[in-house]
């Protein structure tokens, strides 16, 4: 299906472009990239979320194998969670825009941006706003110090394209990708990395006292049909292992947004002709495929 | 002065990651309050803690001291490595487990 549309898309740029695309031409790789961010933004959220429950979890289940009492005062322990709040937010804030920017460059790129960049410059100046006031309550590390630079360079973007200087603002965002977006979503992919090891951390323990209470039981000489609930743990824990590997969704994720962003910034510096529409509509489209496999990935594990 | 490429901090919570699912395909042949198993489950809980600490911190990692330490730890890695999957070495498991637990724990601290 995806295929038969871009051939179909291919042929009309041929036949319907002369030197400069039509305006509606953008619209697919735009809506395209909007979506595919969308997923992997969602699959970060979900990851980022599920984090400090996963450690409480984890913690819980040590105590229990270890047979020791649960103090809701050890639980409350801020040290437990990996991320807090401010952190949180800022990274959520910082995912949306940087989906809001991709939109603007690519609006701005298109012929007929006078007319529709205001929307995406006000869409990403609400963006920044956020991003600012979760920056502002974050601890200072080396993703608020990137972070502040890009929401200062987009800004300026977001402004002069409000202003209708439209050739400017594309010039600051294409600078405030260049810059920033890289580091960025490397940062982001690296946290990523690490609340996969600490889930990783947590599987592997689970399974050992899977094992453990089946082993206890054949000590016992426990009964069939405590043996095989003992075993079904088993299976359980071995299964959630052997998933394990989808939850690395997110980092790669996280790199098909960073190709996304390099091919966006490629063709606003291009000269625009309908080879360069078909590129990135390529693009756009591998963004879309790779964002799929992730979104059925998230599915599988949820 | 270090020898080997550095290893960034990603890197480094992936390695002590490693380690410790090791810990617990080596725990799971010990019964559960067996000396060894207890041995094994106190460096195990000490070094999910350095992990977690690790995760949380803004930890330079571009510091000649990062470097150093983490050097020193790849090759108590290394040793480890050797060892780590023969459960009839529990002895020199559980020695240089404690080297490699001391290792990072010193790694750290060097987090705020």
């Amino acid at each position: 299906m995806i295929r038969h549309y871009r051939l179909l898309f291919i042929a009309l740029s041929a036949l319907l472009f002369s030197g400069c695309p039509n305006p509606a031409a953008y619209r697919e790789p735009i809506t395209r990239f909007q979506q595919a961010s969308t997923i992997v933004i969602e699959g970060a959220r979900i990851e980022y979320s599920r984090a400090n429950q996963t450690e409480r979890d984890a913690e819980i289940d040590r105590l229990v194998a270890q047979r020791s009492r649960i103090e809701l005062s050890h639980l409350n322990d801020p040290t437990l969670r990996l991320l807090d709040p401010d952190s949180l937010n800022a990274r959520m804030a910082m995912l949306d825009t940087l989906s809001k920017h991709g939109q603007l460059l690519l609006t701005l790129a298109s012929s007929d941006a006078p007319g529709r960049a205001k929307d995406a410059a006000n869409s990403l100046d609400d963006a920044i706003v956020g991003l600012s006031s979760a920056l502002g309550n974050a601890p200072s590390d080396q993703f608020k110090n990137v972070a502040q630079g890009f929401a200062t360079l987009a800004g300026e973007a977001a402004q002069l394209a409000l202003e209708n200087k439209i050739q400017q603002a594309l010039n600051k965002a294409v600078i405030a990708s260049e810059q920033n977006i890289t580091t960025l979503l490397n940062l982001l992919k690296d946290d990523l990395g690490d609340l996969y090891e600490r889930r990783r951390n947590y599987l592997s323990a689970a399974r050992k006292h899977a094992v453990d209470v089946y082993n206890l039981e054949i000590k016992q000489n426990s009964p069939p049909e405590v043996l095989k609930a003992a075993a079904e743990q088993v299976k359980n824990a071995e299964d959630a292992w052997d998933n394990l590997p989808l939850l690395l969704g997110a980092g790669p994720g996280l790199d098909a947004m960073t190709e996304a962003h390099k091919s966006l910034v490629n063709y606003a510096k291009s000269p625009k002709t309908p080879q360069n529409l078909v590129e990135l509509v390529d693009a756009t489209d591998a963004f879309a495929n790779r964002a799929k496999v992730i979104a059925d990935a998230i599915r599988a594990i949820q | 002065m270090s020898e080997a490429a550095n290893i960034s901090r990603h890197e480094l919570i992936r390695l002590i990651g490693n380690v410790l699912t090791d810990i617990d395909v080596l725990s799971a042949h010990f019964d559960p309050g067996t000396t060894n198993r207890l041995q094994l489950n106190d460096l195990r809980n000490q070094l999910d803690l350095a992990q977690r600490k690790l995760v949380r911190s803004a930890l330079n990692e571009n510091t000649q001291t990062f470097n150093d330490l983490t050097d020193n730890l790849k090759k108590i890695n290394d040793d480890l490595s050797t060892t780590i999957n023969d459960v009839n070495k529990v002895a020199t498991n559980l020695e240089t487990l404690v080297r490699f637990v001391g290792a990072v724990q010193k790694i750290a601290e060097l987090a705020p």
